[in-house]
């Protein structure tokens, strides 16, 4: 029996390893079209910034102290002094784009402030468009400017600038951010990977599957392989294997894909975003052989049920109706999981697909409880077993084989 | 030699089957009841119009469907207790079956003969004996998808042949071959039957029926009208030829209307 199962799966490795169009489509263009996509996304992404920060604000000022022309002024800012009749031209002027900020000081402000004791609080008005990146960036950049210069009016006030500071934020403590490192870089690969490596394992499958099973029932090269004295079984566990040893390489290649385009996306996002490949490091063989299984055992089910629409269908387009809703579930699965920010309960882990993508998540957030691994493993590998065993008895039906 | 005693097959129809076949009826009898023997040595023909049951017949005895009910014996093991082993005796040939278009002929015949369990000697052995017999030779080395419809028919003759089975089932074996090929593929039938092989074809064709066959059963609506030589059925209709005894027999069963016509 085994050795019957190697002359199939063998068989069907040479169907796709033997294809160039095959090997291109399932194992080349995916990790390429990632690394491209998320290259430009990155590249994009950086450019903006880049742009924004070379950019030079325009800012308009009306009736604005000195101290505070100066300031902006020595931030390179391009300034123009207006007057009070101009507001509204200079207020279209942003809503176009043209102009960045513009400030408008109370005329009396000087009095106003020096005399605080008899006078009322003098006001300061800003104008920005939140619709464009330049003016928000130099809204911050004026807001900025005019919270120190109010620190330096109320220092002028007490008669000693350094009054105005009331205490110090952090000042001289350089452990503020307390953090695991290695969890702090799970996190964000734990939110994207368990999503992604689950959607190209499916899609990898699928992409091949139908062919296998529904694409040989209707080019007749299925009732061929029947009138073979091999058992239907023997047929169903090959095709099945071998699926999945192409949907695991697929997906791998994907996998590849990620690795090398999440640093490329990565790096357009400074600080707080900022990974490198070294991230990937903290990650330990142990981690890596539980990442497999559960891989391996949700690809079980995935096969399963790919395998099965398969077969039912009469045609490599009707397996395709069939597997368009399963897909769409398992992309449902692999969505909802990215934002959980909760500890998933115990029962979570034994639900199929569900399940295997929250225990990627918490192995990749090194939160995974034994106990949910072994559920998880466990369970998908009963539902795949019991999917193959579905699969067995629909090639021993007559009425599915040949349906067409 | 292949035994086929009160055979019944049964299909249960769909909607869309129903409306397809304008019927009411949930189920369809495609064979009622047939029993005949072929032998070693001999050709025998299922003979009908399309639709009479020729085919699930064949299908039958092939494993590829189970009988309703009957009993069917290819060298004396029953389909229904053992497929496997009278697969390992038999080759079905007929249109439906087809051949992987991106692997070469040489590959593909290697890859079923892994199947039927021989070892790689054999396969080699046989190999060169049948491409050579079916003249596939020269371009064992190609796609198939590349050959043309002939070489390709001759190929699947010759895979489904690499076990060399004791019987050989035939479905519509001249259907659409050109002249050449046809000859070709009659000619080996009558070597196989020479050899002492069990030989089944089902045709509708007369011509052939009369020309190969040792033996035919007229099939007519699932149920076996006749059976004999050819010269037995056409003394016993009293016509000429088998084509003429069976138009008889046709209408005689009850398939009026264009006898008039």
């Amino acid at each position: 029996m085994f050795e019957m199962i190697g002359v199939i799966i063998k068989k069907e490795l040479k169907r796709v390893f033997t294809d160039k169009r095959l090997i291109f489509t399932t194992l080349i263009l995916p990790p390429v079209m990632l690394v491209v996509l998320y290259g430009i996304i990155g590249m994009g992404a950086s450019g903006m910034m880049e742009d924004i920060e070379s950019h030079t604000s325009r800012i308009a000022l009306i009736d604005v102290p000195k101290e505070v022309e100066e300031a902006i002024k020595a931030t390179g800012s391009q300034v123009k002094i207006i007057d009070k009749e101009d507001m509204e031209n200079a207020k279209e002027e942003i809503k176009a784009g043209e102009l960045d900020v513009m400030i408008e000081f109370d005329p009396e402000f000087i009095q106003k402030a020096t005399n605080y004791t008899e006078m009322p609080p003098p006001y300061v008005n800003t104008y920005h468009n939140s619709s464009e990146d330049y003016s928000s960036t130099a809204y911050y950049m004026v807001r900025d400017i005019l919270m120190q210069y109010e620190n330096y009016l109320l220092g002028v006030r007490m008669g000693d600038e350094s009054y105005a500071s009331v205490f110090d934020i952090d000042e001289n403590n350089p452990e503020n951010i307390i953090v695991d490192d290695k969890k702090a870089s799970g996190r964000l690969l734990s939110m994207l990977l368990p999503m992604l490596i689950t959607i190209f394992l499916f899609a990898g499958a699928m992409s091949l599957g139908p062919d296998s099973i529904a694409g040989e029932k209707e080019r007749g090269t299925m009732a061929t392989l029947l009138m073979t004295p091999v058992k239907r079984e023997v047929i169903a566990f090959g095709k099945v294997i071998s699926l999945g040893i192409l949907a695991f390489l697929s997906a791998l290649s994907s996998f590849l894909g990620i690795v090398i385009a999440l640093p490329l996306l990565a790096e357009s996002f400074s600080g707080e975003m900022g990974m490198n490949l070294s991230d990937y490091i903290n990650y330990g063989a142990t981690d890596y052989m539980m990442i497999l299984g559960i891989l391996i055992s949700m690809e079980v089910i995935f096969v399963g049920m790919i395998s099965a629409a398969s077969v039912v269908a009469k045609n490599v387009k009707e397996a395709g109706t069939y597997l368009m809703p399963i897909y769409f579930m398992v992309m449902i699965a692999a969505f909802s999981n990215m934002y959980s920010t909760q500890t998933p309960s115990l029962i979570e882990y034994a639900i199929p697909v569900y399940g295997s993508i929250v225990a990627l998540k918490g192995v990749l957030s090194f939160e995974l409880p034994l106990m949910g691994l072994a559920l998880n493993i466990g369970i998908s590998l009963m539902v795949g077993i019991g999917l193959v065993y579905l699969i067995k008895a629909l090639f021993e039906n007559e009425n599915v084989m040949f349906n067409q | 030699m292949v035994e086929v005693n009160n055979l019944k097959k049964v299909f249960k129809l769909s909607k869309k089957d129903m409306k397809k076949e304008k019927t009411k009826q949930r189920e369809k009898v495609a064979v009622d009841g047939l029993s005949f023997v072929a032998e070693p040595g001999q050709i025998f023909g299922l003979l009908g119009p399309n639709g009479a049951g020729k085919t699930t017949t064949l299908r039958c005895i092939s494993t590829l469907i189970k009988p309703s009910s009957g009993d069917i014996a290819v060298e004396g093991i029953k389909v229904s207790y053992d497929p496997e082993e009278v697969r390992k005796k038999i080759c079905f040939l007929t249109n439906e079956l087809k051949l992987d278009t991106h692997f070469t002929p040489s590959y593909t015949i290697e890859y079923f003969g892994r199947l039927h369990g021989m070892t790689k000697g054999e396969i080699f052995k046989r190999k060169e004996e049948l491409f050579k017999r079916f003249g596939v030779t020269d371009f064992e080395n190609m796609a198939i998808g590349e050959l043309s419809t002939g070489m390709k028919q001759k190929l699947s003759i010759a895979v489904s042949l690499v076990h060399d089975p004791r019987v050989i089932i035939f479905d519509e074996p001249t259907n659409g071959l050109d002249i050449i090929t046809a000859k070709s593929v009659t000619d080996y039938l009558l070597e196989m039957k020479d050899m002492g092989k069990t030989v089944i074809i089902s045709t509708h064709i007369m011509n052939v029926a009369e020309k190969l066959c040792d033996k035919v059963a007229i099939i007519l609506d699932g149920k076996l009208n006749i059976e004999g030589t050819p010269e037995g059925i056409c003394r016993q209709t009293g016509e000429q030829n088998l084509e003429e005894a069976f138009y008889k027999l046709y209408f005689k069963h009850g398939f009026g209307g264009v006898e008039n016509v």
